[in-house]
């Protein structure tokens, strides 16, 4: 079948060291039944049709990636538990996320996250020692500072040592 | 499956002061509803259940916004994480959170079922001279209560009958991927949160919309808030019908979600359509109430000179009526 070659060649193209596409060759059995439509909450409040996010993978259609839809997911696993020829749709809609980020398509709200994380190792940081969500800690009579990352220096050396390790920052150069 | 289960038989005839966790508090908790660690922390320590803090951990990271931009960030922060109560010399890993939960637990499945993952991830790991042996098992505060605490027990615990009408939210990363998860329950079908609450001495109120999720996962929250706040703002509207005292959650994001989202949806809502002030609380907020602490203990405080802070909505009415219920001993000498 040419679309089940284009759909390899195209994963391949932009699969890492890291990253097995398994996941991403089930859809090949997908029958267009759109089971996953019908269970999917996120369909009730905006454009997401995941049967189309399927039919378009499958055919390697780049709109897939550049479009906003797949990130309308709100990761809810219905459509996968629900899928009748048992395709881990959720994690294929993360997988094609993936790949559209290597393209360049990151949504911009996602970028402050991302940096938080590169950059604090939490992606919802303290805000420091003297923010209100350190002094609230004090009232509810904890540390200042929790005992994470945020407490210990050398943690954040070793997450920076990680990061650099499986080369994010070349692939995602957020920090 | 089985095999975890007949682990957890073994577990539950441990007494209190045997059980030993390694405390996950992940980034929403500790730094913007701290409140749900000093409930769970003062909980634990009266139960007599030792907790150790994990010492220099990371985000879990996310399940949707690091999961979606890099899944090799994602296993490796996450397998990081596990190292840490592994080093703790600690086999439970406690997190008090769905979307932790649904991470780290995926992320010990994928290391101790997926060899060439384990490889390449122990091989990034090496670098810090950090390796994952697979001794941790990931547990999430529900998890605990249901089967390491147990329902009778939990029966036990009660000081104080309360007889709230509660809506319970599992939440989605708690119930599935069913094939991943701990419970060994329909994730269409769940009872273990209603069962504990129950036993706790408190009334789940049946809604429509019950397991939907509450929007802000998978990203969606970070990075399109209005189609998020949609999914909140349909199950607040189904709360709302069936009228309850308290929202009960056992995720910090489904709890931020609920709370702050009941401020957010405010400009969404129809003309004329009464603001939502339903109180949010955690369950181990719950448990501790049952047990007969008093609120400030539980972190159901509402410190008056920080603005922005959690929680949005006020406990007020909730406490009110906490205040009025005696202790079942006072109750009974009468
Ligand atoms: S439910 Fe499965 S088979 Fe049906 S359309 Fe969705 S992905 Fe394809
Ligand atoms: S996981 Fe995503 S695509 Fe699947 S049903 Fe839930 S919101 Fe829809």
């Amino acid at each position: 079948m040419p679309q089940d070659q284009k759909l390899l060649k195209y994963s391949s193209e932009y699969s890492d060291e890291l990253s097995l596409d398994d996941e991403l060759k089930k859809i090949r059995s997908c029958i267009q039944c759109g089971m996953c439509s019908a269970v999917c909450p996120s369909g009730s409040f905006t454009a997401l049709v995941t049967r189309k996010i399927m039919r378009k993978a499958l055919a390697g259609d780049h709109s897939v990636l550049s479009g906003p839809e797949i990130w309308y997911c709100s990761t809810c696993f219905n459509c996968y538990e629900r899928c009748p020829r048992t395709i881990p749709v959720t994690n294929v809609i993360l997988r094609l996320r993936n790949m559209a980020v290597r393209e360049g398509y990151l949504p911009d709200n996602l970028k402050s996250v991302i940096k938080n994380l590169a950059n604090t190792g939490h992606a919802v940081p303290l805000g420091g020692p003297d923010s209100k969500w350190a002094k609230l800690r004090e009232l509810h009579k904890l540390k200042k500072v929790p005992p994470t990352v945020h407490s210990f220096p050398e943690a954040l050396d070793e997450l920076f040592t990680l990061l650099d390790k499986i080369k994010f920052n070349a692939r995602i150069p957020y920090r | 499956m089985t095999e975890i289960k007949e682990k957890k038989e073994e577990l539950i005839e441990k007494p209190f002061s045997d059980l030993k966790y390694s405390l996950y508090l992940g980034c929403v908790i500790p730094n913007r509803y701290p409140m749900i660690e000093r409930a769970s922390r003062f909980v634990f320590d009266k139960l007599g259940i030792e907790i150790i803090d994990m010492n220099g951990a990371t985000c879990c990271p996310a399940p949707g916004v690091f999961r979606s931009v890099d899944k090799a960030l994602w296993l490796t922060l996450g397998a990081r994480n596990l190292t840490i109560a592994q080093n703790n010399n600690t086999t439970e890993l406690l997190t008090l959170c769905n979307g932790c939960f649904g991470t780290l637990h995926e992320v010990e499945h994928e290391m101790k079922s997926n060899p060439e993952i384990n490889k390449r991830i122990n091989e990034v790991l090496a670098e810090k001279n950090l390796h994952f042996d697979g001794s941790v098992n990931v547990r999430q505060v529900m998890d605990v209560l249901y089967f390491d605490i147990g329902l009778e027990r939990l029966k036990s615990l009660v000081k104080r009958t309360l007889n709230l009408r509660t809506a319970i939210h599992y939440g989605c990363h708690i119930l599935k991927p069913a094939t991943t998860q701990l419970f060994g329950q329909d994730p269409d079908n769940p009872t273990f949160f209603d069962e504990v609450v129950e036993a706790i001495g408190s009334k789940s109120i049946d809604y429509r919309e019950k397991l939907m999720c509450c929007g802000a996962g998978g990203s969606l929250r970070t990075g399109f808030k209005d189609s998020s706040l949609q999914y909140t703002l349909a199950k607040l509207r189904e709360i709302r019908k069936v009228g309850v005292d308290c929202i009960v959650v056992c995720c910090p994001f489904c709890h931020l979600q609920f709370d702050l989202g009941q401020v957010e949806v405010s400009k969404l809502l129809d003309e004329g359509e009464e603001e939502f002030r339903i109180p949010v609380i955690f369950i181990t907020q719950l448990l501790g109430l049952a047990m007969g602490y008093e609120p400030e203990d539980l972190g159901m405080i509402k410190p008056t000179e920080l603005k922005g802070i959690s929680p949005f909505i006020s406990f007020d009415p909730l406490l009110k009526k906490i205040e009025s219920i005696p202790l079942d001993e006072a109750k009974r000498d009468k």
